[in-house]
């Protein structure tokens, strides 16, 4: 093991499918020469060339789409969409193209590709460079969504994005770039599809993702001072969705929340707090609260902090759960 | 193969795409079509004379009026006129329908539905022919209309900056739906588009059969050289209205008779006798053996079953 930061977790996951598959390859803007716009991709284009590691022009809807054609002959592009705020502009070649091509070809021509994607709050730098649009992406059949929350997970996560045949929209939260933790030095990959229970407890299942796992584990270290034991489940993945994960856990806690950066109105919550609704509701001792992103664009500078869900917000609704 | 052999096929493959149309308005007539059908007439040299130019290795990214295209690519009437009638049988399995026609064996590649999509699906196998390091030519065709897409520009730009081998194929067909290009864009030559990106742009008249084929060898054999892209406008005239049922209000009949009288496939029959490349003999027997060929795709198809509700749950992933 070697404690190193969800950056250079990203990066050598990059670097270990580019060396294992030729196949495999990296378009996006500035992820060449120099590196990346948050040297993600640095020292790859030396490695293993411009042609691998390819810095392209604005072009969004271009490379994704550019992707899907490679995915189709059998290459496994990565495109970066370096903020998620312009995935807006690759929408029609996911969501049109990459997720409906197995389908509609009658199961005869896969899409393996994935589109990296830096979400998420931090930067404070508003409407256009803040937001997580995974929700988007959830609501298309064909599609897989990654949203991980630790060096380990986002390096096992990526690895197997790129080796999946289906188009995955794989989303790396900016304000956990410098987060260290623990990633084994050999080999390894994480299946997609599995939640990881991040922290085990009784009283009330925690469910989220990305960097709102560590507010929620931050919350349940609090709670747990004050006798509410909190089970903290990290989805890593939310399509396909671990509902056997979520649903083991609620059977157990009766109380379920759901804490999520994106806007909390028809976000991913709504869709986990449906399903533990449909399947548990008479188990349940409190309703499904969510706890998410304010209903307005994302304001600029610290307004940001009150936009997103806070540990204080995750505390005060645990407790009203509890008692 | 000699000139007598090249233009007999030629001319089959042309004859094949006119025909199999009347079929497939006949069965749409009689309701056995599911969706839309947009008629190819007009269109017909172009994807027959880029089949011919392209080697089977090659890849096509079509637009939705590239029928003549994939039958003289090799994909059977049998398996194109199945996969339009939504039946099991067809190239897709019968999910895909008219405008999603692909199959591995052939190269035709990216659905139609949503126009100028297919520009960076195209790029992308391109870009992967390269870096494979192969001489494989991708083919990318799109209307006039769908030259107006943000797409065509990031593409061309790509393609062009890249030298990737690829050629751009704009059918020219004068409408966009019901309204006459000129309502849609300043210019009347999209070939003009490519000096944006500094690659050759060149016009070939879609009711000569020999000057196409040539135009389409040329850009075909270019890109396969390594010297990169090449957008060429095939200037046509749809002569049918924008799919089956459109009243075309908005024709000029005068216009379209004087495309008629140019019909390039009557044209290139009339060519034929005259340069007694072949007699009416002749012609008459291949026209028949297309015609049987017609025939038996319409009873395999007929006969066919159609998709299963169970079958739409499949393949969502892979
Ligand atoms: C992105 C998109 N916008 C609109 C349509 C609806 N539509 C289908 S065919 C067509 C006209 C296309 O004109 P052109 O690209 O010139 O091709 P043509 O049909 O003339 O061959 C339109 C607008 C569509 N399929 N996709």
């Amino acid at each position: 093991m070697t404690k190193i930061n969800f950056r250079w977790a990203i990066t050598h996951a990059l670097d270990e499918e580019l060396a294992r598959d030729d196949k495999v390859f990296l378009v996006g803007q500035d992820v060449g020469e120099s590196g990346g716009v948050f040297g993600l991709t640095r020292g790859l284009y030396e490695k293993y060339g411009g042609w691998r590691v390819k810095d392209t022009p604005i072009s969004e809807e271009g490379i994704t789409g550019l992707a899907v054609g490679a995915g189709m002959i059998g290459h496994r592009p990565v495109v970066e969409i370096m903020y998620m705020d312009f995935i807006s502009l690759a929408i029609e070649q996911l969501a049109n193209q990459a997720a409906k091509t197995f389908y509609v070809s009658g199961g005869k021509i896969k899409v393996p590709m994935v589109v990296r994607t830096l979400a998420g709050g931090g930067f404070k730098a508003g409407i256009h460079h803040s937001q997580s649009l995974e929700s988007w992406f959830t609501h298309i059949p064909g599609l897989k969504v990654v949203y991980p929350s630790t060096p380990y997970d986002v390096k096992g996560l990526l690895k197997s994005s790129i080796r999946d045949d289906n188009p995955v929209v794989f989303i790396e939260h900016k304000g956990l770039f410098s987060l260290k933790g623990e990633v084994p030095d050999e080999e390894y990959t994480i299946p997609l599809g599995k939640a990881d229970i991040k922290r085990e407890g009784s009283d009330v299942t925690i469910i989220s993702y990305g960097k709102s796992v560590h507010q929620s584990l931050e919350a349940a270290e609090a709670l747990a001072e004050e006798g509410i034991c909190a089970e903290v489940i990290d989805l890593r993945t939310l399509v396909p969705l671990d509902k056997e994960t979520i649903l083991k856990s609620v059977e157990k806690t009766n109380r379920a929340m759901v804490v999520y950066e994106a806007t909390k109105e028809s976000g991913f919550g709504a869709e986990v707090s449906s399903i533990i609704s449909e399947e548990l509701i008479y188990d349940l001792d409190a309703p499904v609260r969510r706890i998410a992103g304010a209903f307005t664009p994302i304001p600029l500078g610290d307004a940001e902090d009150a936009h997103f869900p806070t540990v204080e917000e995750i505390i005060k609704v645990a407790k009203e759960m509890c008692y | 193969m000699d000139m007598k052999e090249f233009k007999l096929n030629y001319y089959e493959k042309l004859y094949l795409a006119r025909h199999f149309e009347d079929e497939l308005m006949k069965l749409f007539a009689d309701n056995k079509v599911v969706g839309w059908i947009h008629s190819n007439k007009g269109h017909e040299v172009i994807g027959v004379s880029l089949a011919l130019a392209m080697k089977s290795h090659d890849y096509i990214v079509p637009h939705h009026r590239d029928r003549p295209a994939y039958l003289a690519k090799g994909l059977s009437a049998k398996s194109l006129l199945a996969e339009i009638m939504g039946k099991t049988t067809g190239c897709c399995g019968g999910i895909g329908g008219e405008l999603h026609i692909m199959d591995v064996e052939t190269r035709i590649y990216g659905p139609t539905g949503v126009l100028g999509s297919n520009l960076p699906i195209a790029l992308g196998i391109a870009y992967a022919n390269k870096l494979a390091g192969n001489d494989h030519v991708v083919v990318c065709n799109f209307g006039e209309g769908g030259s107006n897409r943000g797409s065509f520009h990031e593409v061309l730009n790509m393609a062009a900056l890249w030298s990737l081998p690829i050629v751009f194929v704009c059918e020219n067909n004068k409408f966009v739906e019901f309204t006459p290009m000129q309502k849609h864009m300043n210019i009347e030559d999209v070939a003009r588009r490519a000096s944006g990106y500094d690659i050759e742009g060149i016009i070939a008249d879609a009711f000569n059969p020999m000057e196409t084929y040539e135009t389409f060898k040329y850009a075909i054999e270019k890109a396969r050289r390594g010297d990169g892209p090449t957008l060429v406008e095939a200037k046509t005239y749809r002569l049918d209205g924008h799919y089956e049922g459109d009243p075309m209000k908005y024709r000029d009949e005068e216009e379209k008779k004087y495309w008629l009288e140019r019909d390039p496939i009557i044209g290139f029959k009339a060519s034929l006798l005259n340069e007694s490349i072949a007699n009416e003999s002749e012609l008459e027997s291949l026209e028949a053996s297309v015609h049987q060929v017609l025939k038996e795709a319409v009873e395999f198809a007929l006969k066919s079953e159609p998709l299963k509700v169970s079958d739409t749950f499949k393949n969502v992933y892979a």
